[in-house]
């Protein structure tokens, strides 16, 4: 196929994902695939650049929140239809895994997922282990491997608590210095983070994006 | 930019009167007029006044006006009019379903925007009012705000207008002009920039405040002025400022039957000379401060009941309004005035008024700060805003996502939400993200990022000029005008 219609068909799956076309976007997916275009070129050069200029349209506050979110799903649909067409052993960049999760006794959603989403648009790969986690869960996927990130969410004050629990349990299992612990959540601040050896507090999503990319250069 | 105005069957309506108390003050205005009557200074308008039969004294410059001729005032008063703007995008629709915001006053300091003193006001100052109502949605009116102190004394709203004409698309209002010459003059100004006066009829691009005198009388050379700028089809404010205690009665029911009646007067001048001539219903009261005789200000909520009844009392005669609406006495930006200018443009936003001025200003409407200005602008839009309500519906509703969503789900992420998104209003002044994020980025107060702002839109915004030929006349206009005072015609004198 010419190198004309693979970019026809590129910059087709970046509209779908800036233009938050979710009812469309797997029938482009499709056709893109069909024309031939490259699997992983239809995710990184055609879907990934949508997030990417929809996440910095976000960022100078034109794009809104549902926008992002609405993105990042159309996004997600698209790599569904897309995936299963990598050869294997390709493998996808990313700026590396992220852990997320609320701590255990603690059932708040809505920011940590949004943390996970913007972190998603960014490029990072995100693993959300959801809420009520529990500590042991968390030294478990951290242990796993290939985790550059790992950021903890509480809404309490009677659940922050947990907190400084992974911290010194991963610092005892010595997996604590290859991986930056963030933290999050209307209690914390970044006195509370220097306090249980975190390395750092967001307060907010745009915030906890900003400060994962910062962090990672200083590695 | 637009402008915002909302178009809205408002679901709040604030009345500050019962129908009782409404007609009880409207007989007391009926017999005011026709028993007390009314100081009128310009023979021109105490002659149209005898010529239907009003009991006029020429040597008091009393007219005692009828009943039936008010009415016949009020009858021939439009009901709805637009203040058009140099384009039509910028049309001010006074129809009593739409609530806009202007700028006010003709003050006579500016707050400097580079040093943050408190200095004379120039025609810069003018200009940069006019560039920032002409970029900001919620100013959907220009008015001058300051006078420009260095321009000879008997051309300061000449200045003014030539400011409005130039440097914004919006509508202008000139301030209270007080003879019958120079109104002649501004008429032929806005002539010139509309395409003509019967373009000006059809499209009126100023408006002109008539300010009475409380109590019951109206200036010479005012009248004669508002009767050339009806003639000419140009809007005219009818203003009265009842002041509690000492031009008006300590009593608000006694203050708001003067102010009806001043209003009603003039309008009947106006009308009798220049059927169906578009005027509007303005009041701007205030109580004296008792404890010391000094002015109350703008923004109790005496001048909001005053100014409010005034807004029920135009509805019922079905003109447009213009109340009184942020003019606190604070001299300095924070909470006193941040309370009083809203207090005020809520309640008259509630009443139903059209347009609602005093955008900007502090210490009584005497001094322009353009860091209030933007901050009055976001209290503006807010308002605006709050009365345009919801809308209950089956789109609003959204029941099937509420059901597919479910208990402990989360409507982020749903294409309803997408749609609606930007349905919100947006503060642009406060900030909203964590406090360390605020500290860091370096812990802007509201004036400091309101500051910011305003330098911003003046350094980038370039309002849609003036044809340069059309711009040159305007000036050479004002210079000629500027050889000699003008003369006072008909009122001098008398």
């Amino acid at each position: 196929m010419s190198d004309g219609l693979s970019s026809l068909y590129l910059q087709k799956l970046k509209d779908a994902v800036i233009g938050c076309d979710l009812d469309n976007v797997e029938k482009i997916a499709q056709e893109a695939l069909s024309a031939g275009v490259k699997p992983v070129e239809a995710i990184q050069e055609g879907l990934a650049k949508g997030i990417k200029e929809v996440g910095e349209r976000f960022g100078r506050g034109e794009a809104y929140l549902p926008e992002l979110v609405m993105s990042a799903n159309v996004m997600k649909k698209g790599v569904a239809v897309i995936k299963p067409h990598i050869p294997k052993g390709t493998s996808i960049s990313t700026l590396g895994k992220v852990v997320i999760g609320t701590v255990e006794g603690d059932i708040h959603d809505i920011g940590k997922s949004l943390v996970g989403t913007i972190l998603g648009t960014s490029g990072f790969d995100v693993v959300d282990l959801g809420v009520d986690v529990p500590s042991e869960r968390f030294i478990k996927a951290v242990s796993e491997g290939q985790v550059k990130i790992l950021g903890m969410s509480a809404l309490m004050t009677t659940t922050m608590v947990k907190m400084p629990e992974v911290v010194s349990e991963m610092t005892s299992k010595g997996i604590r210095r290859n991986v930056v612990i963030m933290v999050g959540g209307a209690p914390t601040t970044k006195e509370w983070a220097k306090e249980i050896g975190a390395d750092a507090q967001a307060g907010d999503a745009v915030e906890a994006s900003q400060l994962a990319s910062d962090l990672l250069k200083g590695r | 930019m637009g402008r915002v105005g909302f178009d809205t069957e408002r679901k709040v309506k604030l009345k500050v009167m019962t129908k009782d108390e409404e007609d009880a003050i409207h007989w007391a205005s009926m017999d005011i007029l026709a028993e007390t009557g009314m100081k009128i200074y310009s023979k021109n308008a105490l002659q149209t006044l005898k010529d239907h039969g009003a009991d006029v004294e020429f040597s008091m410059k009393l007219a005692k006006i009828p009943n039936h001729l008010v009415q016949e005032g009020i009858k021939r008063a439009p009901k709805a009019f637009s203040l058009c703007g140099r384009v039509p995008e910028n049309d001010v629709l006074l129809d009593g379903r739409h609530v806009y915001f202007s700028t006010d006053a003709t003050g006579v300091a500016t707050y400097d925007l580079e040093t943050g003193q408190k200095r004379g006001s120039t025609k810069d100052d003018v200009k940069k009012v006019a560039i920032l109502t002409d970029y900001l949605p919620g100013v959907a009116v220009f008015n001058p705000s300051v006078t420009p102190l260095e321009v000879p004394p008997h051309t300061h709203t000449l200045h003014e207008l030539d400011v409005g004409l130039n440097y914004t698309t919006k509508h202008t209002m000139v301030e209270a002009v007080f003879i019958g010459d120079e109104a002649k003059l501004e008429v032929k100004m806005a002539s010139l920039v509309a395409g003509g006066e019967k373009e000006l009829r059809r499209r009126p691009i100023i408006s002109s405040i008539m300010c009475c005198i409380f109590p019951l009388t109206l200036d010479g050379g005012a009248m004669d002025a508002s009767m050339e700028f009806s003639k000419a089809g140009v809007p005219v404010h009818l203003m009265s400022m009842p002041q509690a205690g000492t031009s008006g009665p300590a009593t608000l029911a006694a203050c708001v039957a003067i102010n009806n009646a001043e209003i009603l007067g003039a309008n009947t001048v106006i009308q009798l000379a220049s059927p169906g001539a578009p005027v509007l219903y303005s009041t701007v009261g205030s109580p004296m401060d008792m404890r010391t005789g000094g002015y109350g200000g703008g923004g109790r909520p005496e001048t909001a009941l005053m100014n409010a009844s005034g807004v029920q009392l135009a509805k019922r005669y079905g003109f447009p309004s213009s109340p009184g609406s942020m003019g606190s006495m604070s001299k300095m930006i924070g909470p006193w005035i941040g309370h009083e200018h809203t207090l005020v443009p809520l309640t008259m936003a509630l009443a139903g008024g059209d347009l609602l001025n005093g955008i900007g200003m502090l210490e009584g409407s005497k001094v322009l700060s353009f860091e209030q200005m933007m901050i009055d602008h976001e209290i503006a839009t807010s308002i605006l805003r709050l009365i345009s309500g919801f809308s209950v519906n089956d789109e609003t509703l959204a029941l099937p996502m509420i059901a597919k969503v479910g208990p402990r789900g989360n409507f982020l992420q749903e294409p309803h939400t997408y749609k609606h998104m930007r349905d919100f209003w947006n503060p642009t002044l406060t900030d909203l993200r964590p406090y360390d994020v605020w500290k860091a980025s370096g812990a802007e107060t509201t004036e400091q990022v309101a500051r910011r702002k305003a330098k911003e839109i003046l350094s980038t915004h370039k309002p849609v000029p003036l044809d340069s030929s059309v711009s040159k006349q305007l000036s050479y206009m004002i210079a000629e005008a500027e050889k000699s005072p003008f003369s006072k015609g008909t009122s001098e004198n008398w």
